[in-house]
Parts: C-alpha cells; sequence; structure tokens
C-alpha cells in the first residue's frame, strides 16, 4: 500500500514574515500590555522605585467629570473633522481617479501629499498665519463684508477644526482615491446607460464599492483627531482643551504615569468600540443599498 | 531544495544584517563622546543667553572643550528628555526651582562640590540654599543663574487708564483681549494672589475659590501662552493687549518693535529662579562645575545682564552693583517688586490637586 507523503505545512518563506511579527509585537502589543499595566498603577513609575498597585486612577477619572466632558467634546470635533473631510475627499478623489487624465494623476497625488513634506508644527503655524487678525483670510473675509475689522477666527473652536481638517484631508483623499480608482468605467457607464442619476449611480455603485477606502480613511483621521493637542493647545484659545492635553498634562507636567496610563486606556477602548461600530453601520449600509461588488 | 536552501540563507543574511545594524548603531552612539576635546552637552532653552558669542563660544575658548547643546521647549520636556536616554548622556541642564525639586528627589542630579565654584560666594544670599535645590544633608544641588518674574504686562498704545492691579485683567474693558499662562502653578499662584491669598502657603489654600477666580477670568482670555511665540503673534496682531508674562518677554515684545509695559501689581507677583544642575553619570564632572562656575561667574553674568535686547536679571552680587540704573530699568529690575512669592515647594498629592483644578478651568 501507497503511504501518503504528509504535507510539511511549515513553509520556510513563512519565516520571511518573522521580523515583521517581532517588531509588531515588540512595538504595538508589548506596549499596549505595558501601558495596561501602568494604568493600575501610582504616579510616577519611571524613578526607578515600583509604585505600587492602585484602582484610583479610574476612580479619580470617573468620579470627576473633566475626562467625560472632554472625551464627549474630542469625539465631537473627531466626528465632525472626519465627516468634513469626507464630504470635501469624494469629489477630489473620483476627480484624480476618473476625470483627470492619466499622465496628470501623478502632478495632483503630489499636491494632494506636498503637506506631508514639512512637519505638523510648520503647518500649524501657517494656518495661523492665515486665520489671524489680519491675515490672508481674515482681510479677504473683511473686504467683502463677513467679518469686521481687527477680528479673527483663532483662538476658537473653530480655528481648531479648520487647522485638523487641513492636516488630515490628505489621508481621506489617498484612501478614497485607491478604492474609486478600481471601480471600473464600464460599471458606472453601465448604470447610466440604464437610466441611474448620479446620485443612484453614486449610491448604489460608487459608495459601495469605496467603502474599504472609507472605513481606511475614518480610521486614519477619526483617531489621530480625536487624540490631537498641539492644535488645541495653539489655534484652540481658552476653550480648545481636547482629551489628549489631559493625557499630556499628566504625563508631562506631573509625571503621574498611572493616571496618564489610565485615562490613555479607557479612551482607546472607547475610541475601539466606536471603530467597530461605523464599521458594523458602514456593512449594514453596504448590504441594504446593494449593488455588486467585484 | 536548491530554492528553500537559497530562501533559507537570504533570511538568514538578512536577518544578521538587521542584528548588526542594530549593534553598530549601539556603538557608534557609545563612541560619539569620545575624541581628544571633552565635550559638554548642555540641555537649555535656545536662545536663552548660553548660547551667546560671550557664553558657549567664550566657554570653549577659555577651557578648551566643545559644547553641544539640546534644547527644550518646555521643562516637561526636558524631563522625558532626561529620563528616556538624558541620563549619562547630557552633563548639565537648566531646570526652574520647581523641576529642580523633582530631579533631586528622583535621583537625577550630581551634588555640586561648591570649592569648584569660584564665584559661590558672590552668588545673592536669597537665591542660595533654595529648599528645592538642597539635599537633606545640606548637599547643594542647583545652582541659581537668573531669576524673573511672571508679572502683567500690557500694550500702553492699546491700554487706556493706569494697570496698577491683577484686577485689570477681570471685567469688561479687556474682555476676549487677555493672554494668560498656561502653567498651572503660575496660574494658582496668580489666582491665590488676586483673592488675597499667600500662594507660597500651599497647606492653607482655597482651591475652590481659586477654581472660581480662575474661571471668572477665562471669560477675558483670548488665549493661554506657553511660550514666548504663543505671545508674540497675538501680541503684535493686536488679538492681546494685557496678560501675566516673563520679564524677558516684555523686552523681547519691546525689542520687537511693539510697545510694552511691565508692572507689579500691588498685590504681589509670581517669581522663579532658573538653576543649573549637574547632571547624573556625567562623565566630564570637574568640566561641568567649570561650566557653572562660567555662568554664574562675573564675566558671563554682567554681559548676561546687559546684552542688547535679551538681558536678564543677575544673581552675582559684584554685578549687580556694577549696573546703571538704565540697564537696571531695561530688564525691570529698577523697582523691585515688594512682594514676590516664589513658587513653593508641591507635595506630589498638591501637584495633582492643582493639576487638577486647572484642567477643570480649561476643560469648563
Amino acid at each position: 500500500m501507497k503511504k501518503e507523503k504528509k504535507k510539511n505545512p511549515f513553509r520556510i518563506g513563512s519565516l520571511w514574515a518573522g521580523p515583521s511579527v517581532l517588531m509588531l509585537l515588540c512595538l504595538s502589543l508589548v506596549p499596549l500590555i505595558m501601558l495596561l499595566g501602568f494604568s493600575f498603577m501610582n504616579g510616577n513609575i519611571m524613578n526607578g522605585v515600583f509604585p505600587g498597585w492602585t484602582l484610583e486612577n479610574f476612580r479619580k477619572m470617573f468620579s470627576g467629570d473633566t475626562f467625560s466632558k472632554l472625551m464627549g467634546k474630542s469625539l465631537g470635533i473627531g466626528a465632525l473633522v472626519t465627516l468634513i473631510c469626507i464630504v470635501i475627499s469624494y469629489p477630489i478623489a473620483w476627480g484624480i481617479a476618473k476625470v483627470a487624465k492619466p499622465h496628470n494623476r501623478s502632478m495632483f497625488l503630489m499636491l494632494i501629499i506636498l503637506p506631508f513634506f514639512t512637519s505638523q508644527l510648520l503647518l500649524i503655524y501657517a494656518m495661523m498665519m492665515i486665520l489671524q487678525s489680519g491675515g490672508i483670510l481674515m482681510t479677504l473675509l473683511n473686504k467683502i463684508g463677513i467679518a469686521s475689522n481687527g477680528t479673527s477666527i483663532l483662538y476658537t473652536p473653530r480655528a481648531v477644526i479648520l487647522v485638523l481638517v487641513y492636516e488630515y484631508l490628505p489621508y481621506m483623499i489617498l484612501c478614497l482615491y485607491t478604492s474609486l480608482e478600481s471601480i471600473g468605467d464600464n460599471l458606472v457607464h453601465a448604470s447610466r446607460v440604464l437610466g441611474a442619476n448620479t446620485f443612484r449611480t453614486f449610491v448604489n455603485i460608487v459608495f459601495p464599492m469605496s467603502i474599504p477606502g472609507l472605513l481606511s480613511g475614518i480610521l486614519l483621521v477619526l483617531v489621530p483627531v480625536c487624540g490631537s493637542f498641539a492644535e488645541s493647545a495653539l489655534v484652540g484659545g481658552p476653550n480648545g482643551m481636547m482629551v489628549g492635553s489631559l493625557i499630556n498634562s499628566q504625563y508631562n507636567t506631573v509625571l503621574n504615569m498611572g493616571y496618564g496610563a489610565a485615562l490613555s486606556c479607557v479612551f482607546l477602548i472607547i475610541l475601539s468600540i466606536i471603530m467597530g461600530v461605523i464599521r458594523l453601520l458602514v456593512n449594514c449600509a453596504e448590504k441594504r443599498i446593494g449593488g455588486d461588488t467585484e | 531544495m536548491k530554492r528553500n536552501f537559497v530562501n533559507t540563507m537570504a533570511l538568514l543574511a538578512g536577518m544578521s544584517l538587521l542584528v548588526s545594524g542594530s549593534v553598530s548603531a549601539s556603538d557608534a552612539e557609545g563612541s560619539s563622546g569620545s575624541g581628544e576635546t571633552p565635550t559638554l552637552v548642555v540641555a537649555n532653552w535656545k536662545g536663552y543667553g548660553a548660547d551667546e558669542e560671550f557664553g558657549a563660544a567664550r566657554f570653549e575658548e577659555l577651557y578648551n572643550c566643545k559644547v553641544e547643546f539640546v534644547y527644550f521647549n518646555s521643562v516637561e520636556e526636558l524631563y522625558t528628555m532626561l529620563q528616556t536616554g538624558g541620563i549619562g548622556n547630557i552633563d548639565v541642564a537648566l531646570p526652574s526651582t520647581v523641576y529642580t525639586q523633582t530631579f533631586r528627589e528622583n535621583g537625577m542630579l550630581e551634588p555640586i562640590d561648591t570649592d569648584k565654584i569660584s564665584c559661590y560666594e558672590n552668588l545673592m544670599e536669597a537665591y542660595l540654599n533654595l529648599p528645592e535645590a538642597t539635599g537633606e544633608s545640606g548637599e547643594v544641588y542647583a545652582l541659581p543663574w537668573t531669576w524673573g518674574t511672571t508679572s502683567l504686562g500690557y500694550n500702553p498704545e492699546a491700554v487706556t487708564g493706569e494697570i496698577t492691579s491683577w484686577d485689570d485683567l477681570y471685567g469688561e474693558a479687556y474682555k476676549g483681549k487677555v493672554a494668560f499662562f498656561d502653567d498651572y502653578v503660575t496660574a494658582l499662584m496668580t489666582s491665590a494672589i488676586h483673592t488675597g491669598q499667600n500662594p507660597s502657603d500651599p497647606d492653607n489654600l482655597d482651591l475652590e475659590a481659586i477654581k472660581n477666580d480662575l474661571l471668572a477670568l477665562k471669560e477675558n482670555v483670548r488665549t493661554y501662552w506657553a511660550s514666548y511665540d504663543d505671545y508674540l503673534n497675538p501680541y503684535t496682531s493686536g488679538e492681546v493687549v494685557i496678560g501675566n508674562m516673563w520679564a524677558g518677554t516684555a523686552t523681547q515684545l519691546m525689542n520687537a518693535g511693539t510697545p510694552c509695559n511691565y508692572i507689579y501689581p500691588e498685590e504681589g507677583t509670581v517669581g522663579y529662579v532658573d538653576m543649573w544642575c549637574i547632571i547624573k553619570d556625567t562623565d566630564c564632572y570637574d568640566l561641568a562645575c567649570q561650566w557653572l562656575d562660567f555662568m554664574c561667574g562675573e564675566e558671563f553674568q554682567y554681559n548676561f545682564a546687559t546684552v542688547e535686547g535679551n538681558a536678564h536679571n543677575t544673581v552675582n552680587e559684584n554685578v549687580y552693583a556694577k549696573l546703571t540704573d538704565e540697564q537696571k530699568a531695561a530688564v525691570w529690575a529698577l523697582e523691585v517688586p515688594s512682594k514676590v512669592y516664589m513658587q513653593p515647594v508641591l507635595s506630589t498629592e498638591q501637584q495633582n490637586e492643582w493639576l487638577e483644578v486647572w484642567n477643570e478651568v480649561k476643560a469648563g
């Protein structure tokens, strides 16, 4: 009787993934586990002395309303910035993917990623020059009679939203572009031939097929915007504080890393739940709308 | 089989490159300090005296060494810098009094051998042996370098009437035109002064009254500032016309062409002392002592107190005696404020309590 050769499931080529897996473990999973552990520690955990275990960090977080207030505000700003980025990005990404000539697409993409060539802080200061009293924007608004002389939107929550949209718009555009580019022209053409208008074509064809890019874009925009603090500190004025500033102050001002870690963990859990809900809603929308995906 | 062998060898070669790369990186880091000319690594604010021509360049000339600067934008950043590899690589640093205490309590400083500091006896008595800089057995961990205040500054062209009190920040006159320092210690101390309390006695402060006072002030605040640039931009564009500021900021605003007047309110003002300290595990302790001696000595202190556009207060008695009235006025030191409250030594619990109050104000 012929014995069947057992196939060795282990392929030597899979070892190529080893360094990446090791990096993922060391730079993602291990720090997360450490963060969780630190959140149950008391105070300064970097001075070489074990500070002791405690539940005080979580008690303190939920006994006052500072964290919940700031968390709500940060989520609100994150949602608004993400929504604005989505609304602006769809037509731009479609234009680059489908309207622009193929040999011009690289140039448009280069313009989109140009802000990445400089530091985030320089971008913020550049926006401050535009938004401040006497800056380009306010001078223009003054000339057309919308704003009075000497006013500005700098140091207000509106300035924070504008700066965040400016910083994170390229991420959304690039993510949507990747998905929209893969939509076959024949599908859109068929939709038109069968009598669907632009709106129906978008809802039934374009939107379902752009969902992977949309979800990636939401992840790349919503999460960092909710956790940002540099923008709110520089342009947000007295009412600009976000939850990221609260976490930063624990680590850098009073060295209460235990409390900072607790805030970070709860922030991470809340955002993870929200991302899960968004994914669920978008998938439901995709199924409900229908349409075929390639 | 041949393909598997090639794949395996390629994988092993790649991993060995990765390992040897990280080893050589750490080797390079370890060898950067060697060489014939000793190198002193100094952590300081950029443009804050030590990196002037009469500072580091002169020191290099005198002691035949090299000075490398590491800059920070906040003392919190300095702390993080030291904790994440700075100890053993940075030799001297310039924290303020509050963080000197933190560094000392966390074992991040070397005690200073005052026998190696020739100018020690000439330093102003008021700034020597501060509790933040002194160990339990009387060891000296930091030397004063300059003192300053965070007092009331305003644009005399935009502000009408005489400004004499912290009260002038409140009320309707300058609603939306006030800049306030985004530092929890200074904020609570200023508010304590305004509410008639003693901010240098943190054990007996009414924090609820301070919180309500800061919330009332917040109605008038246009921006909370954390650095000179944060103040310069809105001040020169006219978005803020009054607020608390460092004396050095007032001097720099004047030299930037925007008029600025700096006063010490009748209720009192907040003071600070910046201090040089030697970081633990430095490998050039003697050179570090020479740096401290030079920074606090007459030659540097005189230049520091008289340099055009960026002068600061001196802590050296001999230098202060040489200054003219005009030179003292340039650093707002012609009239010494009658009531200066230095930042107190706060326990860890008090630091957390104070920060919580400040965060509640900013989040409210």
